[in-house]
């Protein structure tokens, strides 16, 4: 368990790395957004060299790494280049609206899948079993905000039954949730053809095994072999589908929030990204990573938990 | 997938046939896998022969043709500049060929010798390898493709091609490598090298050819995850604005307001999108149901 725990800071200090070089190595820098037009150039040359000197940006590039990496190991991920606020609490201000988009997009997704690939895996081969494969791999084909674009002009414009974006508990629990609902089915849908597909796979592995021939051989009704015998099993690996999804969906909400102006991470992200916001960009990265890889290691244990022939 | 149930008799006097026949006869039979490959030559031949097949100029601009609705003349109707939305579609095929041909060229490159060298050799660079490649695989790459191309500022196809590319080769490094330390376990490779076949030579003629199944697989796979990243980039404003390709038709769509009232402008590109990326699936998909290839999911 240990062992695995500690596989986790290389990978992290591999992402880190990378991103701080992508970012740091890039043309030009963060200044290009900063100032307005209006600002005289001498003006403009004295705050620059102020800024240079006070986020460090003249000393050698390991060293501000070095020392970006110690103060994130403080839970300091330093100061918005364009906001000037700090990093952490611009961005775990937006976590709660991402998670929330990200988890229940995924509860719905497991919702439906585990019960259409259960069911195409006992009906393997039938008409029903051939509609599911080839719908999940198509649902698996689809631009997620495409898929948004549309609903959005057919429920909230066409029919008007649900608000095309914006989110907030400011406007009212039963508001928010309702405009929670066009997000996360898009979101869920998305990952949907996956999920189901995994799970049939799943069911129809363990559909084979000697135990199940065995249960058949002695006579016990069908729905009792199913229920009782494979999907106990079959279900183990979909846990570690939830952990896997994870990461697809967090990156698929970053388009997701971006179509229906969910006031998410992802979003932000984007708007920063297009600042130039150096540390606003090295903390999301560093975020996002350790979210999916702490995503993995709890699935790796829940997993460990469920299954007693997996010991780490 | 499914067992062929033949009859013992039938077995016997059966024809000896080659493997690559029986794949053959078994993927034509296969038919979403036949449907995806015929999508996929379709779209080729568009791609590649785009200039004669197009009705319009896809980039002639007619401010007085805006937001014409499909009919005759224009099959899919005019978008906000009053561009050919079918002649689009089919210049988009080229672009979205082009990038995704040349991504997975370029991370089966990397992949593959990666994948090569660490199932072949094992240990210390085996170690690293794997090391890397889970790596690469828990990180966000989406995350990682805004993050570069929002910082380094050039919007050409070839600085997303590339950066795609490098970011999705982990899955062929992978699968590779667990195929080879199973490969160089079988005895012709074991007589191979006790007939004196150097280790390259080993790899490229005893090795590599083996997996020409799976690594076919898994291309036509990160096919359909190229198409549609390129499409979500160029969405959040991240594509290269110079040319028409299938997700800056929407993203163009999107951005003049037209999918509220004119949803042709948004409808046909995604169909395309959807269309294309689903037969690389559905290809992939046969491929593997044809050569009966497990380690590849």
């Amino acid at each position: 368990m240990i062992r695995r725990f500690l596989t986790l800071f290389p990978v992290l200090i591999a992402v880190t790395l990378l991103v701080f070089t992508l970012i740091h190595l890039a043309p030009g820098d963060p200044f290009a957004y900063i100032f307005s037009p209006q600002q005289g150039e001498e003006f403009q040359t004295e705050l620059k060299e102020m800024y240079i000197k006070k986020w460090g940006l003249d000393k050698p590039i390991w060293q501000q790494y070095i020392m970006w990496l110690s103060n994130a190991f403080r839970g300091d991920l330093g100061y918005s280049y364009m906001t000037g606020r700090p990093v952490t609490e611009l961005v775990f201000g937006r976590i709660p609206r991402t998670l929330e988009l990200a988890f229940s997009s995924l509860i719905l997704a497991l919702m439906m899948a585990i019960p259409l690939g259960v069911l195409s895996a006992v009906r393997h081969g039938s008409v029903f079993d051939r509609f599911v494969t080839s719908f999940s791999v198509m649902a698996n084909s689809m631009p997620s905000f495409w898929v948004g674009i549309i609903m959005i002009t057919i429920f909230a414009v066409e029919l008007r039954l649900l608000p095309t974006s914006g989110a907030g508990l400011g406007m009212g629990l039963l508001a928010h949730l309702k405009s929670l609902v066009l997000p996360m089915t898009v979101l869920g849908l998305s990952r949907l053809g996956m999920l189901t597909r995994m799970v049939r796979n799943s069911v129809l592995e363990i559909l084979n095994e000697d135990y199940i021939v065995t249960a058949r051989a002695k006579g016990l009704k069908e729905y009792l072999v199913i229920y009782k015998h494979a999907l106990r099993n079959a279900l183990l690996p979909v846990v570690t589908l939830i952990g896997l999804s994870l990461a697809f969906i967090l990156s698929g909400s970053v388009l997701i929030e971006t179509v229906f102006s969910w006031p998410g991470m992802g979003k932000f992200f984007v708007l920063q990204a297009n600042r130039r916001d150096y540390t606003t960009l090295m903390g999301v990265n560093l975020i996002v990573s350790l979210t999916i890889l702490a995503a993995m290691l709890v699935t790796d244990i829940t997993y460990a938990l469920l299954d007693p022939r997996i010991r780490y | 997938m499914e067992n062929k149930k033949g009859n013992a008799h039938e077995k016997i006097i059966e024809k000896r046939v080659s493997y690559y026949y029986t794949v053959l006869k078994r993927f034509l039979k296969h038919g979403p896998g036949m449907f995806g490959l015929i999508v996929i030559m379709i779209t080729l031949l568009l791609a590649i022969f785009a200039d004669d097949i197009a009705p319009f100029d896809p980039y002639e601009l007619n401010p007085r043709n805006r937001f014409q609705a499909p009919d005759r003349v224009h099959l899919m109707g005019t978008d906000n500049l009053g561009c050919d939305i079918l002649s689009r579609i089919i210049y988009g095929a080229r672009y979205s060929m082009i990038i995704s041909i040349s991504v997975v060229i370029i991370s089966m490159t990397i992949g593959v010798t990666l994948g090569l060298i660490s199932g072949y050799y094992g240990g210390f660079v085996d170690e690293i390898v794997t090391r890397a490649t889970d790596a690469f695989m828990a990180v966000p790459s989406f995350f990682i493709y805004i993050t570069a191309l929002s910082m380094w500022d050039v919007r050409g196809i070839w600085t997303i091609t590339l950066i795609m590319g490098i970011m999705m080769w982990p899955t062929f490094a992978k699968v590779v490598r667990s195929e080879v330390l199973s490969l160089k376990q079988r005895p012709y490779v074991e007589a191979g090298k006790s007939m004196g076949a150097s280790d390259v030579r080993l790899i490229m003629r005893y090795i590599l050819p083996n997996l020409f199944g799976s690594i076919t697989i898994i291309s036509s796979f990160r096919m359909a995850a190229a198409i549609l990243t390129e499409t979500g980039l160029n969405f959040i404003g991240l594509g290269d604005p110079t040319i028409c390709s299938w997700g800056s038709m929407i993203t163009r769509a999107h951005r003049s307001g037209a999918q509220l009232t004119f949803w042709w402008a948004t409808l046909f590109p995604g169909l395309a999108i959807t269309i294309v990326t689903w037969a690389f699936n559905l290809f992939g998909d046969g491929l593997r149901d044809a050569l009966d290839i497990k380690t590849v999911t």
